[in-house]
């Protein structure tokens, strides 16, 4: 109806008017009628021919006019008719344009919806490129399973399409779905029309998927305006956690997302926390259970803390570094996560996900703008609480420091205070009024003027008021207040108002006042100390110093100020003390005190002993040392005097005479006596050596001797031989005689030590009324000394009666007496102490050699109660000697030993007899150890026992060597019975299985002997087994070592292994990733396993888990024992979990025949023989057992060291896979008979030897010389071509002497005499030889050259 | 019938053996050593020869040597039953000399049956 047949017809577009046609042609056929009519009439009526010109004018005026009727009838008729072929034709032509061009898509569709039209738009809104690619589909072609609300596609077309058939017309909405998959939501305008029979429908579609975007979009909006306006309102009353949550199911709505998750990121931004988890609707939210994760570990929806904005992986299962979900996770489409700031860092994550559509900026912009929100509420937040908690602390600052505020309004009269004030003035503040009067009314009376004169000064002057001043408490109670305060003044300069504080200082002043009164004592006491306390800075000069210090150094303290301490100190002190100080700055001093010499103003040295401290300032900095010094000078000097005494009088004293008085005496000491005596009697004094030279400094000695006449030669003499005559030994008393010096008076009595005249005490000149002014001249000239001088020298000479001069010289006696003894009493005690020191040294010595061995030594008392023990005690037993000292030996009790064992013991010892022998004892830690003891009494001199002194080794390690050494050697023992025993049982064996086979053959068809014969065959198999597994164990089966990976073949044998323990067990393999190769028979290791896993199997009855794990182990020496081998090892252990094993039933473990099964189920040697061809392997087993929980057999074998040639397959035949260790013995094999030579080069070498073979003398020199002579067995023919065996032997021999040599030779070779071999210390061998027979001849020579 | 070479210096193996491959349809020849063994080798010229080890006199090691010299094809199944003094393994090594079955004994003699017959293509 519209398509082609709508096209406008031609004549529509033709000039010329129809209505003037039609009326021509009227006017034409009536002009014609009426012309013919005429005509006619003519030739019917000739006579009308008038009538018929009236007639044709009358037609033709008719015919003209009813023309121009017609004709104006017609084209009105026509006009209308034009206009609406015009306007049909222009529809038309708009309907076209607006069908092609119309924005919506216009189809029609057939009665099944096909399409049967459509236009362009429609091709837009399905997304084809042309109607055709429509025509013939039903819009359903295009939809996708779900609509827009959720309905299925399939359910709401039954629907639409119910509608349709009823209602004329119809408008739905409807969601699209183009070829390239994306979605388009439509508008649906239908109408139903019928042409003839059949029935179109009319749609008009309009996308308004953008619609619905902008829709959703300002719904969004909305929902986002009222989501801040909701947090604003919320956010006084939630919580933060609240509001989180608040925030995040907002933010799943807002982005119509289906799930939305919180974590909280820690303050050093390293661990998240997921709080919260929200599924689509605040009904699912949970909160998850404690789940701190680190950030690092945590899945790509914590990028955005990285990122510090917003991440969004709309792809979730292919977005980069993500970690997977956890178990049990909704399943992740996409999500959004945005970071929540805070001070630059991220506090919080919101996340939402699996929302329908892609997450776009859209989502993240919306969702941003929440976040500030949020943060700007929390920052608010965290001021106010910021501002409460300073405010909190504030008032809790005042009351800790007792300080209150107040405000002051003058012109009021009022005072305003925080409630310290009240606590301070003591007073409640409910009922208290504060005004100036009433606080002034509790200021002390005494105070009150000062306060307010202060206060009112203070205003006035318009400075800070500050005064300390008393209050009385309405207790009675005093305390002190500091008054602080400000004032405040208007435009005239009036004082509005002051502001204040108070503080309660009471406890202040007291502490002040205690602290005043400590330091004033403190300060006494520095004051009179008599030791000198000062303080230098770190540079040594002096900062502060005591009286003392003036007493000591000579200067004053202000002298001292300004002196470094250097300047006191003796220069070859000043090194050792600076250091100390430097040590001392530096930190890192050694606590005690040291002593060094100072000089005084006075130019004395003084010993000096000081003890420094450091003194530190607030900041903990050493700013000065501190010091107390003590002037040790008379120590010192006594110290020193001692010393000397000792070292003078005790050497080997032969001849007294070695004795000098100065080692006697302090020298000084007899100085003062001296000193004083002569003071005291006026008398003058000098000690002198027994050869008359003085010894001290004469006191109050006159004129006239030392002056004039010991000035002159002969004056000296006599005076020194006058000494000495007066200071001879006089048992009668002292000498008193005249002096040859012109005869003054003089008496002298001995010192001696033992019996030896150490020095002589002189004492004299007085004059009696004997001595003349004469005498005096005449001795004068006989001298030679001024006379008019020595005569006035003589009268100064005190005078004395004879008697009172005897008295003096019998008191000097005592006296010297008195000293003698002293001195006496001096070399003893110097001897004393010397011998001390030398005995002091050799118990030193002693002592250090104790402590230092290897023994262990006990000492106790009578009792048996340790006085003393050795650190070698120490360290065996495991008790430190603290633990042990007055405790009784019995501690280490091991329990092994009967009680007839300790007393026998003690019976020995106590009876004065050394006890030996060997005791189990148990160390602190409740291991046993052997000792091998020496315990003996100790004598005094009275021969009574004092002590009893324990030396004991431990000899724990050796036993245990040598049980395993003679572990060894039993098992070696039963390996060669075995192997001895092993060929005759196998050939006794064969027989009996053969005849059990013939037998068997023989029998058929008889059961119960075949029964038997079984039985019997049975058996010989088991025996036969048994043969061969001793044969095994003696561990001299060939070894085919090759290159293994353990794990390699653990891992092949372990289907094998499963099947062999059987389903009630579980079999672990735990292989360690990085093993090295190791050098094993593979057979045999395979043959090890099996052992330790039926030993598993059998040791859990129940059933259980059999784990066999690989490890690399790697050993320095003798960390495991003494079995062990340093180096490099694999280790394969098998561990089950068992009944596990005791102590005894490990110790015999490895034995042959030993077993714990039961009887027929063991054969007790799998472990033996496992232990066999571990230790031919280079390597050992470990066992570890706890009862009942197990057991670890644990395998080591050493790690290949590159020279072993891989696994290759057993049919290959070359060269002998022989390992070549280095204890493999050399031998050399010289014969011409290449069958003969490679039988015997395969002997040996499968016997172990390393063999090279010739087949001539010369050849044989050269490959001897060229191997340096180094082999061990020379194996010759007695005839080469080149020569004969035994002279080549000997060449070589002489080349180098240390082989064993055979010569081999077929009987009947007559040349050859066996005695000359012999005779050589060769041995012979007959050829042909059997292959057991040249190994023993071998084995045999190389042993008797050994 | 294939004839069988026994070499076994312990006689009541030599019988049994005997008479179980007797009854196996084999013609069995015994030598009580390896120079027995090599004295009959051209009397018999045996199918196939079974060898002890240890033996006095010539052992099997020479006998496998010698047999291999004269008769490189001929099959031969060596068994052993150990060393008396050197507790040594020579199997491996006789393998060495062509000797493809080697069995320890006591050996089944079904086992041997069966290596005899794959020995001899049966």
């Amino acid at each position: 109806m519209i398509g082609n047949a709508m096209k406008p017809a031609p004549f529509i577009r033709c000039r010329l008017p129809a209505s003037a046609v039609i009326a021509l042609g009227y006017l034409l056929l009536g002009g014609l009628w009426i012309s013919f009519s005429d005509k006619l009439l003519l030739i019917f009526v000739p006579e009308s021919e008038t009538l018929s010109v009236l007639q044709t004018f009358k037609g033709s005026f008719f015919v003209l006019s009813t023309a121009l009727l017609l004709y104006l009838v017609l084209k009105h008729l026509h006009h209308r008719n034009w206009d609406t072929h015009v306007e049909l034709a222009q529809s038309e032509e708009r309907f076209r344009l607006v069908f092609e061009r119309a924005n919506d898509g216009i189809v029609i569709l057939g009665d099944k919806l096909d399409f049967i039209k459509c236009n362009e738009a429609c091709c837009r809104i399905f997304g084809v490129d042309s109607p055709d690619e429509l025509i013939g589909k039903t819009p359903f072609d295009f939809s996708p399973e779900i609509q827009r609300d959720g309905r299925s596609t399939a359910e709401y077309s039954k629907d639409i399409t119910g509608k349709l058939q009823g209602d004329q017309q119809l408008r739905f909405e409807w969601r699209l779905v183009q070829p390239s998959g994306k979605m388009v939501d439509t508008e649906i305008s239908c109408i139903l029309f019928k042409i003839g029979d059949q029935s179109f429908q009319q749609a008009i579609i309009r996308d308004v998927t953008d619609r619905y975007i902008r829709e959703a979009m300002r719904r969004r909006e909305n929902q986002q305006t009222r989501t801040l306006l909701e947090l604003y309102e919320n956010s006084k009353t939630l919580t933060d956690k609240e509001l989180y949550d608040f925030v995040l199911d907002h933010a799943v709505a807002l982005t119509g997302s289906e799930i939305g998750f919180m974590h909280q990121v820690s303050e050093d931004q390293k661990t998240i926390h997921l709080t919260t988890w929200k599924g689509a609707s605040m009904e699912s939210c949970m909160t998850a259970e404690e789940s701190h994760s680190p950030l690092a570990d945590a899945g790509n929806w914590v990028d955005c803390v990285h990122a510090k904005h917003p991440v969004i992986y709309n792809d979730y299962p292919n977005s980069p570094s993500q970690k997977g979900l956890p178990v049990g996770h909704v399943p992740l489409t996409r999500f959004m996560s945005i970071p929540l700031m805070e001070d630059d860092k991220v506090r919080v994550i919101f996340g939402v996900g699996n929302k329908e559509e892609e997450y776009d900026e859209q989502d993240s912009i919306q969702l941003q703008l929440v976040m500030n929100a949020l943060h700007e509420i929390l920052s608010e937040r965290r001021l106010n609480e910021q501002l409460k908690k300073k405010q909190a602390s504030l008032s809790e600052a005042q009351r800790i420091a007792h300080i209150g505020s107040w405000v002051h309004t003058i012109a009021a009269g009022t005072i305003e205070c925080s409630e310290e004030v009240f606590h301070i003035y003591g007073v409640d503040s409910e009922t208290f009024t504060p005004t100036l009067d009433s606080f002034m009314a509790m200021v002390h009376p005494d105070d009150k003027e000062r306060v307010i004169n202060a206060y009112m000064d203070s205003l006035k002057n318009r400075t800070i008021h500050e005064v300390d001043h008393r209050i009385i408490l309405q207790t009675g109670s005093i305390r002190y207040v500091h008054e602080r305060c400000e004032h405040h003044y208007d435009g005239d300069g009036y004082p509005v108002r002051s502001v204040g504080t108070v503080q309660d200082i009471t406890e202040q002043k007291h502490a002040e006042d205690e602290l005043r009164k400590a330091r004033k004592e403190l300060q006494l006491i520095i004051d009179n100390s008599r030791d000198v306390i000062f303080q230098i800075d770190l540079t040594g000069n002096y900062i502060y110093a005591n009286a003392a210090a003036e007493g000591m150094t000579g200067y004053s303290v202000d002298q001292l100020m300004a002196m470094n301490m250097t300047e006191l100190i003796v220069p070859e002190h000043i090194p050792m003390v600076m250091e100390r100080l430097k040590k001392r700055v530096a930190g890192d001093y050694e606590p005690g005190h040291y002593s060094f010499q100072i000089i005084n103003k006075n130019g004395h040295r003084l010993w000096v002993e000081l003890m420094t401290s450091g003194v530190y300032d607030e900041k903990d900095q050493l700013f000065a040392v501190q010091g107390i010094a003590r002037d040790v000078t008379d120590r010192k000097r006594m110290e020193e005097a001692l010393e000397k005494r000792i070292v003078a009088l005790t050497r080997p004293i032969e001849d007294v005479e070695d004795i000098a008085v100065e080692d006697l005496f302090d020298l000084d000491e007899l100085q003062r006596i001296q000193d004083e005596f002569s003071a005291a009697t006026n008398v003058s004094i000098v000690f002198a050596r027994p050869d008359g030279t003085p010894i001290t400094q004469p006191s109050n000695v006159t004129r006239l001797y030392f002056d004039i006449i010991r000035k002159t030669e002969k004056g000296f003499g006599n005076g020194v031989a006058s000494d000495a005559a007066l200071g001879r030994y006089n048992p009668e008393g002292p000498t008193i005689r005249p002096c040859l010096n012109g005869g003054i008076w003089d008496a002298g009595t001995p010192i001696s030590v033992e019996g030896k005249h150490v020095a002589t005490c002189l004492i004299g000149q007085v004059r009696n009324e004997t001595q003349t002014e004469e005498q005096m001249r005449a001795y004068a000239r006989e001298i030679g000394a001024d006379e008019e001088e020595l005569v006035k020298a003589f009268y100064d000479v005190p005078v004395m009666s004879s008697e009172q001069f005897e008295k003096i010289a019998k008191s000097l006696q005592t006296l010297a007496t008195q000293l003698s003894k002293s001195a006496y009493m001096n070399l003893q005690q110097a001897r004393f102490i010397a011998d001390e020191r030398a005995r002091t040294k050799e118990l030193h010595r002693l002592s250090t050699a104790i402590n230092q061995m290897g023994e262990m030594v006990v000492i106790t008392d009578i009792g048996g109660n340790i006085e003393y023990v050795n650190p070698a005690f120490e360290s065996v037993s495991g008790y430190s000697r603290d633990e042990v000292l007055g405790e009784n030996p019995r501690l280490l009790k091991s329990g092994i030993h009967s009680k007839m064992f300790y007393k026998n013991m003690w019976e020995c010892i106590s009876s004065g007899n050394p006890w030996s022998g060997q005791m189990h004892n148990r160390r602190k830690n409740g291991t046993i150890y052997i000792e091998d003891a020496i315990v003996s009494p100790v004598c005094d001199a009275q021969g009574n026992i004092v002590n009893y002194v324990g030396v004991k080794r431990d000899v724990t390690k050796l036993i245990k060597l040598e049980e395993q050494f003679q572990q060894s050697q039993k098992m070696e023992a039963v390996g060669r019975l075995a192997s001895g025993v092993a060929h005759d049982f196998n050939n006794i064996l064969q027989g009996i299985l053969g005849y059990c086979s013939v037998l068997l053959m023989e029998t058929e068809g008889q059961e119960l002997i075949q029964q038997d014969v079984k039985e019997i065959r049975n058996t010989a198999r088991r025996a036969g087994d048994l043969t061969r597994q001793l044969l095994a164990f003696s561990r001299k089966q060939p070894m085919m070592q090759t290159q293994l990976d353990l794990n390699q073949i653990m891992a092949e044998q372990i289907s094998m292994l499963r099947r062999l323990v059987g389903e009630k067990f579980s079999l672990k393999f735990d292989p360690s990733r990085d093993l090295s190769p190791i050098k094993a028979d593979r057979s045999q290791i395979e043959q090890v396993v099996m052992n330790l896993v039926v030993n598993a199997r059998d040791a859990m009855p129940d059933g259980g888990c059999v784990t066999i794990a690989t490890k690399y182990a790697s050993f320095a020496l003798n960390e495991k024992g003494e079995r062990s081998h340093a180096g490099d090892f694999v280790c394969l252990s098998v561990a089950d979990a068992g009944t596990g094993m005791e102590q005894k039933v490990i110790e015999h473990l490895f034995e042959p025949f030993f077993t714990t099964k039961p009887l027929g189920q063991g054969t007790g040697l799998g472990l033996a023989v496992s232990y066999g061809i571990v230790e031919q392997h280079g390597g050992w087993i470990e066992v570890e057992s706890e009862i009942g929980e197990g057991s670890t057999f644990s395998v080591y074998l050493p790690v290949c060291s590159g020279e072993i040639v891989p696994e290759v397959p057993e049919t290959e035949v070359n060269a002998p896979q022989v390992a070549r260790g280095d204890h493999h013995k050399r031998v050399m094999v010289v014969e011409d008979d290449s069958q003969v030579r490679s039988l015997a080069r395969l002997i040996l070498e499968q016997a172990g030897y390393d063999v090279i073979d010739v087949m001539s003398a010369s050849l044989a020199t050269e490959v001897f010389g060229a191997n340096g002579g180094i082999f061990d067995l020379l194996l010759i023919d007695a005839v080469l071509p080149d020569g004969s065996g035994v002279q080549l032997a000997d060449t070589l021999r002489k080349m180098a002497s240390s082989a064993a040599v055979v010569i081999f030779s077929a009987y009947g070779e007559e040349r050859i005499r066996a005695d000359e071999i012999t005779k050589r210390g060769y041995i012979f061998l007959k050829k042909p030889f059997a292959a057991e027979t040249l190994l023993a001849t071998a084995q045999s020579a190389i042993e008797m050259i050994k | 019938m294939a004839t069988i070479l026994l070499i076994d210096d312990d006689s009541s193996i030599r019988s049994v053996f005997k008479r179980f491959l007797e009854r196996h349809e084999y013609s069995v020849s015994v030598a009580e050593d390896g120079e027995a063994a090599l004295r009959l080798l051209d009397e018999v010229s045996p199918d196939l020869v079974v060898t002890d080890i240890m033996m006095p006199h010539k052992d099997g090691i020479e006998v496998i040597l010698e047999l291999r010299k004269q008769h490189p094809d001929l099959p031969i199944i060596a068994i052993s039953g150990g060393m008396r003094v050197a507790p040594m393994d020579f199997l491996p090594m006789v393998k060495k000399f062509g000797v493809k079955k080697v069995f320890y004994k006591p050996v089944e003699l079904s086992d041997l049956l069966c290596a005899i017959r794959e020995e001899l293509g049966q």
